[in-house]
């Protein structure tokens, strides 16, 4: 039997719905378990039997963490930090791995891979130089300062993902571009940047989450007196003697929030939207 | 056109510049050569006493955060010109933020210290020699010597003593009282109970040992009771290879022998273990004072359901570890306020209103004769203890040889990969390098 | 610079500031000035905390015996060669890193595909849901999965039980066999979108033409995806991947929630190593020596899958 182009399509359809709905179920139920751990008192989540649904609904949860530990101040500190973090990931990483697509120089294999040894070393042991860097800097416990780690850190992802993304808009569109009087500016601005916002979209998203969610250098590099950041307040939940999963799924549920915001903000651009006319002879 | 490699090289110049003025270290006292805060003079009027205090601790529930709250209250009214500004510092990565401290500056003037941890931080310089202070102190006659001893280093003393947490056992009164079993006192009686106890198809096991991160400070007790110290009084290895390899039979055939033990004991920290206990799952409990409250609440204070006894005596030593958490200094930039803050920590009424809001135990011992321990029938195990407890053995690097050579080892003749005696070789062999490097 | 580069400005001359964007760019400067902030940042702030990360390798610096470390040339990496933990310790990365990019990848890309279908219903609230373990903080996701699994509260047993699956609860991280895998699960939950994200984006990338072509040509869909999906994901795959493997190496995080490296060595791995070096043993010239390894060895895995896959060719 010849299966028509539109049968073969319909099946691939249904296989695509199999994939996505087993994926989808992989990847939420635990978040929804996440969701529905912090309707419950402690009570009701350390019994015999496991409770699926909870008996006796509560948002104490939520409101003890709101209330408690200046969490309002926390998630402020690390809108702006991950705010500023991803303007100087994009600005700074999109010119460099433009360079470094468009443009052939001798160092430039080497150079690539330069800017990844940072990431190569275990941020553990990084801890100490930087924090000595800052607090000579005078940056300790800033938001710029704080921005700073994230940004050497982070500049090196932007910049080997964005370029992977330039590296598949063909050059020919840039010199089309230039044949029409455009300068190189003008031609990243208006032809490069359009046709990759599915690549830059998809480099802020990663950004924002990486440095939204970061703990470590935030619990070293800050203070309750100063800039503390709020994966910290949820960490400090977590005592030796003391594992409150009502409070900490409440948390992880509240620190999804505002991501959740910006991806939907952004879902859009991931979308290809634009019909590009190819480059035609 | 500018040369690339010029290019290359004007860029990494002015970097480099940047650099360096970055990287000055802070100076770090040698370990060994300890500073001391000025010997106070006459007592210092309240009042006279201004400024702020720094204060790093690792309280997490809302109990402690309460008593925290309370406290600090309280010294606010005895000295109303002085702030204290606490710090909350996740217990986890307590000793990475303070090592970060020591060496790169920001050292809190004043700190909680966990007994196990006092070594490590007076070692790497990071803490202030007490001894001058605590030897003219009014609240030193109710603080007795061995109180200190896991805050002594070579004779000098580095913290104050503020709540203890006493090791002890919690039982199911109820099931024993069922299978008609006296509660045990020695480890014979233990391992009977616990086997009796054990009841797969009621998913019921005797005892809910702790097989993951801890569970190396119980085996160690263990090790202790069978009559093998680990280090002697001058801090060097005295393991008895013997009585530890007896010690480490006993233990762990408790779960690869008897099967007393739940199957998921390889990775049971305290949450397990508690939840194992709280839910019906395991009938007796090794661990302490600390977590009267939580178990009280799961279980029911007056239910008649658990009770609190003090650890079975092993067949050489009768051993139930006495822990402290400790106040000092670290970097003390108003010494004498400072010292008031850690002051208060042990003054009697202090200590009352911290024991109301957590349940932990005192470390004055005026405070543990008030009636509201005397009276309290669970605490009674607690006041036995003290009778024969002590600190367990902590120098620096302890903490480090507990968890990455005790604790795998351990496991690993849990999940039957080795024999208790090279076990046992590597926890030597593993001291050995702790001890001499 | 390429010959397409020379070609004619605007005739008519404008009078603009000396440093218009437009004019600048026409510059022959104009690469490098595109990579001056970044090679600024990163050098500036990455350079020197590395430098003197290798450079403690070579120094015994424990802070519990000296204030100050001490040049030991090359004595690190003569205890670490010895260290039974260490071996065990890499062979465990090695186990942990290629079935944990591999499973990521390939999951990822099989999600990034169905989703890229252009007609399918409700895809927005599908692609929200599965982008979704990756915006959880890992310190929640790692507790969260310790009790999904846990062996006496964890509702993914009480579902397996349920299912028949499984007879009884399992401790899943408590058994030596399946502890590994059970990370490597969480792992793969948490990490699969990052793979989707990217590769979705990489696919949208490519234009519609082709396949319509190809098509018409009479290409099957293996064909297509061999011949032109594929090639043009390429830079994306080797970034994505490269990005990956070192996150898997380096970052201990998940390990230190889940197992701590246990039962016995079973989940230990070098990030953990180092880390518990440092921050448990305060002997951070061992850690460094590591650390070091671990870079040394990234660095090589980096430039051959760069080379191999010609991304920088040309």
């Amino acid at each position: 039997m010849i299966r028509s182009r539109h049968q073969t399509q319909r099946l691939y359809d249904v296989l695509a719905y199999g994939v996505l709905l087993g994926a989808f179920t992989f990847a939420v139920f635990p978040i929804l378990w996440t969701a529905l751990t912090s309707l419950k008192a402690n009570a009701d989540i350390v019994t015999a039997d496991i409770q699926y649904l909870p008996l006796r609904p509560t948002f104490q949860n939520y409101a003890t963490l709101w209330a408690q530990a200046g969490f309002p101040t926390m998630f402020l500190n690390s809108a702006i930090v991950t705010a500023l973090t991803v303007l100087v990931c994009l600005a700074v990483g999109i010119s460099g791995a433009y360079s470094l697509s468009r443009y052939r120089f001798r160092a430039r294999a080497q150079l690539l891979l330069f800017y990844l040894v940072i990431r190569m070393f275990p941020a553990v042991l990084l801890l100490l130089p930087i924090f000595i860097a800052l607090r000579v800097l005078g940056l300790y416990d800033t938001h710029i300062g704080l921005t700073l780690a994230y940004t050497a850190f982070l500049t090196p992802v932007s910049i080997w993902i964005l370029k992977g993304f330039f590296d598949t808009i063909p050059p020919e569109l840039e010199d089309a571009a230039r044949i029409d009087g455009c300068t190189r500016a003008g031609a990243i601005l208006r032809v490069v940047l359009p046709l990759a916002r599915p690549g830059v979209a998809a480099t802020a998203v990663l950004i924002a989450i990486s440095a939204w969610n970061e703990f470590l250098f935030a619990l070293m590099l800050t203070t309750s007196q100063g800039i503390r950041t709020w994966p910290v307040g949820l960490q400090l939940m977590v005592g030796e003697y003391q594992l409150p999963w009502g409070l900490l799924t409440a948390g992880g549920v509240i620190s999804i929030a505002p991501i959740l915001l910006f991806f939907a903000l952004v879902q859009r651009a991931l979308v290809r939207g634009l019909t590009l006319g190819a480059v035609k002879g | 056109m500018m040369r690339r490699r010029d290019f290359l090289k004007s860029s990494a110049i002015a970097g480099s510049g940047l650099l360096l003025a970055a990287c000055a270290p802070q100076a770090v006292a040698p370990p060994g050569v300890s500073q001391s805060s000025a010997p106070t003079p006459a007592a210092v009027k309240p009042a006279a006493l201004t400024g702020t205090v720094s204060y790093w601790h690792t309280f997490t529930s809302q109990s402690e955060m309460d008593g925290l709250a309370k406290v600090t209250k309280a010294f606010k009214d005895k000295y109303p010109n002085v702030t204290v500004n606490s710090e909350n510092v996740p217990n986890s990565d307590f000793m990475a933020k303070f090592t970060l401290a020591v060496q790169g500056g920001g050292k809190p003037e004043t700190t909680m210290i966990s007994s196990v941890r006092l070594p490590d931080m007076a070692a790497m310089g990071g803490l202030i020699d007490l001894t001058s202070r605590v030897a003219t102190w009014d609240q030193r006659q109710y603080l007795p010597d061995e109180r200190f001893k896991d805050a002594t280093i070579n004779g000098k003393i580095y913290g104050v003593p503020s709540f203890a947490f006493v090791n002890w056992m919690y039982y199911r009164a109820d099931w024993f009282k069922e299978a008609g079993l006296t509660p045990p006192k020695t480890f014979d009686e233990f391992q009977n109970a616990a086997i009796k106890l054990t009841d797969p198809s009621k998913n019921r096991f005797g005892f809910g040992m702790r097989g993951a991160g801890g569970g190396e400070g119980a085996l160690i007790e263990v090790i202790r009771s069978f009559g093998s110290p680990i280090v002697d009084e001058k801090g060097q290895p005295a393991m008895d290879r013997q009585k530890a390899t007896d010690a480490l039979r006993w233990f762990s055939e408790l779960f690869t022998k008897h099967k007393a033990v739940p199957p998921s004991v390889t990775n049971d920290s305290f949450q397990q273990i508690m939840t194992g206990f709280t839910t019906g799952q395991t009938a007796m409990l090794w661990h302490h004072t600390g977590s009267l409250i939580d178990v009280s609440t799961a279980l029911g204070a007056d239910s008649g359901k658990f009770g609190t006894l003090p650890r079975p005596a092993g067949p050489a030593a009768h051993i139930g570890d006495v822990s402290y958490s400790y106040n000092g200094m670290s970097d003390p930039k108003n010494a004498d306020a400072d010292w008031a803050w850690l002051d208060h920590w042990a003054q009697p009424d202090t200590q009352i209103t911290f024991l109301e809001s957590t349940g932990y135990f005192p470390s004055s011992t005026k405070v543990v004769e008030d009636a509201r321990v005397q009276k309290n029938p669970y605490y009674a195990a607690a006041i036995e203890t003290l009778k024969f407890g002590g600190p367990a053995p902590a120098f620096a690097g302890s903490s480090n040889w507990g968890l990455t050579v005790v604790l795998p080892n351990f496991q690993r003749v849990l999940l039957g990969e080795i024999k208790p005696e090279e076990a046992i070789e590597n926890m030597m062999k593993g001291l050995d390098k702790a001890v001499k490097g | 610079m390429r010959q397409a580069e020379r070609i004619a400005l605007p005739a008519e001359p404008v009078a603009r500031p000396a440093w218009h964007l437009g004019d600048l760019s026409e510059s022959n400067h104009w690469a490098y000035y595109l990579l001056l902030p970044s090679l600024l940042l990163v050098a500036m702030v990455a350079l020197y905390p590395v430098a003197s990360g290798v450079w403690l390798s070579f120094q015994r610096y424990n802070l519990l015996r000296a204030a100050v470390p001490s040049f030991v040339g090359l004595a690190q990496y003569a205890d670490l060669w010895t260290d039974s933990v260490f071996w065990t310790a890499a062979r465990n990365t090695v186990v942990w890193v290629t079935v944990g990019a591999g499973s990521q990848f390939l999951l990822g890309l099989i999600v990034a595909l169905a989703l890229n279908r252009p007609r399918l219903r409700g895809i927005g609230l599908l692609r929200l849901g599965l982008l979704l373990p990756w915006l959880m903080p890992t310190v929640v996701a790692g507790h969260m999965w310790s009790l999904l699994l846990d062996s006496r509260l964890g509702v993914v047993n009480d579902v397996l039980v349920r299912l028949g699956l499984l007879q009884g609860y399992v401790a899943w991280f408590a058994q030596a066999e399946t502890a590994m895998a059970a990370v490597l699960v969480v792992d793969l939950w948490k990490n699969f979108p990052f793979f989707t994200l990217l590769l979705l984006a990489g696919l949208q990338g490519v234009p519609d033409e082709l396949y319509e072509a190809a098509e018409v040509d009479g290409a099957n869909a293996w064909y297509r995806f061999w011949r032109i999906t594929l090639p043009l994901l390429t830079p994306v795959i080797v970034a994505s991947v490269i990005l990956r493997v070192i996150g898997l190496v380096n970052a201990p995080d998940l390990m230190i929630i889940l197992t701590h490296g246990g039962p016995g060595l079973a989940t230990h791995v070098l990030s953990l190593l180092a880390f518990n070096s440092a921050y448990t043993g305060f002997n951070f010239g061992a850690a460094a020596a590591v650390a070091t390894v671990m870079l040394v060895v990234l660095m090589v895995f980096t430039s051959a899958y760069v080379r191999v896959s010609g991304v920088t060719r040309e």
